[in-house]
Formats: C-alpha cells, sequence, structure tokens
C-alpha cells in the first residue's frame, strides 16, 4: 500500500462521509476538530433588492 | 492441484485507525461530533445563501411590476425565511459548542443543538427546491 493510496483512499473517505479531509486527520490523529465560528452572511443585498423591487412596482 | 495460500493484505494502521475513528465517531466523543456537524451545516448554509442569492437577487432587480414581483416571491420568500431560520439555528449550535467546550453545558447538549440545525436543514433543502425552479 503506497502513501499515494493511503491519501487517495484518506480523501474518498473523507468525502463520502461528507467531512473536510482536515477534521477526518483530526479524528485519525486524536486531536479534536476546530469549530467553524465565522457567521453565515445574510441576504441583505436579496433583501435590499426586494425592497427597491417593491418601490418600483408601488410606482407602477 | 496445488494448495495456493494468498495472504490477506494488511490494513495500514492509519487507514485502520481513520476508518475505526469514523465508525467511533457517533458515541465516543459527542462534541467533536457536534463540531463536525456544526461545521459541515455551514458549509451547506453557505452553498443554500449562494444559491438564493444566485436565484433571488437577478430576478429582484428584474421585477418591476406588481405581478413579476409576486412571481419572485413566489419562488423566493420560503427560502429566504427558511435560510434565517437555518442561519439561526446554526448559531445556536455554535453558542452551544463553546459553552460546552467551557463546561458550562454538557457536550450532549451541544450535540442536540447540532442536531436541530440538521432539522431545520430539512426545511431548507425542501424550500430550496422551489428557488431553483
Amino acid at each position: 500500500m503506497t502513501p499515494a493510496f493511503v491519501i487517495e483512499l484518506l480523501v474518498a473517505v473523507a468525502k463520502a462521509f461528507g467531512l473536510e479531509v482536515g477534521d477526518v486527520i483530526a479524528f485519525a490523529t486524536g486531536r479534536h476538530p476546530e469549530l467553524q465560528t465565522a457567521s453565515l452572511p445574510a441576504l441583505d443585498a436579496v433583501e435590499a433588492a426586494r425592497a427597491e423591487a417593491v418601490a418600483r412596482a408601488a410606482k407602477t | 492441484m496445488p494448495n495456493i495460500k494468498i495472504a490477506a493484505p494488511k490494513p495500514s494502521p492509519i487507514v485502520g485507525a481513520l476508518l475505526g475513528a469514523l465508525l467511533l465517531s457517533g458515541c465516543t466523543r459527542p462534541l467533536d461530533t457536534a463540531i463536525l456537524a456544526a461545521n459541515a451545516a455551514r458549509d451547506v448554509g453557505q452553498v443554500a445563501h449562494d444559491l438564493i442569492e444566485s436565484e433571488c437577487l437577478p430576478a429582484y432587480r428584474g421585477a418591476n411590476t406588481p405581478a413579476s414581483l409576486a412571481a419572485v416571491d413566489a419562488r423566493c420568500l420560503v427560502p429566504m425565511k427558511a435560510y434565517r431560520i437555518y442561519r439561526a439555528a446554526w448559531a445556536v449550535s455554535v453558542v452551544a459548542i463553546q459553552r460546552a467546550q467551557l463546561g458550562l453545558i454538557t457536550p450532549s447538549e451541544a450535540l442536540a443543538a447540532a442536531v436541530e440545525v440538521g432539522r431545520k436543514g430539512a426545511g431548507l433543502a425542501a424550500s430550496l427546491t422551489e428557488v431553483s425552479k
């Protein structure tokens, strides 16, 4: 079993489980996965575009 | 007929550790499982956000009449609401995990918050089928 095969298998297993490869390595090595805390984006642009569309529609 | 013995291949220790960790991940370390779930949920949320924005932003920009606005609303309002709920649930799960890391709540409670994101994700996924029609 070559190192390339092991890496290929690692990536395939991670994808199959829907996991990040780094997270899987963290599990395999006993480290804790790192929590991603960057907030999910809001829908500000869409909401602004809707507000403008409402204003345009009201004028017709 | 010659008796040929084929030795079973020895599994790599790395692969063994990897598969073992994956198989046990759901029951050994609830906090790690919650973190993995929250991270995956964040990725899902980002994809949902990008899909809603790519479909609804140009649609609203092109809506100039009450009828066209109503048509865009019919496609976009429900997914937008579902995304807001999902985003809030994800934020709650992150805070729950951080509280569990500080020992303020149990890891199982943090995992429950992550599971709740998954429930909200089902609603989000269902609503996204409308936006991409």
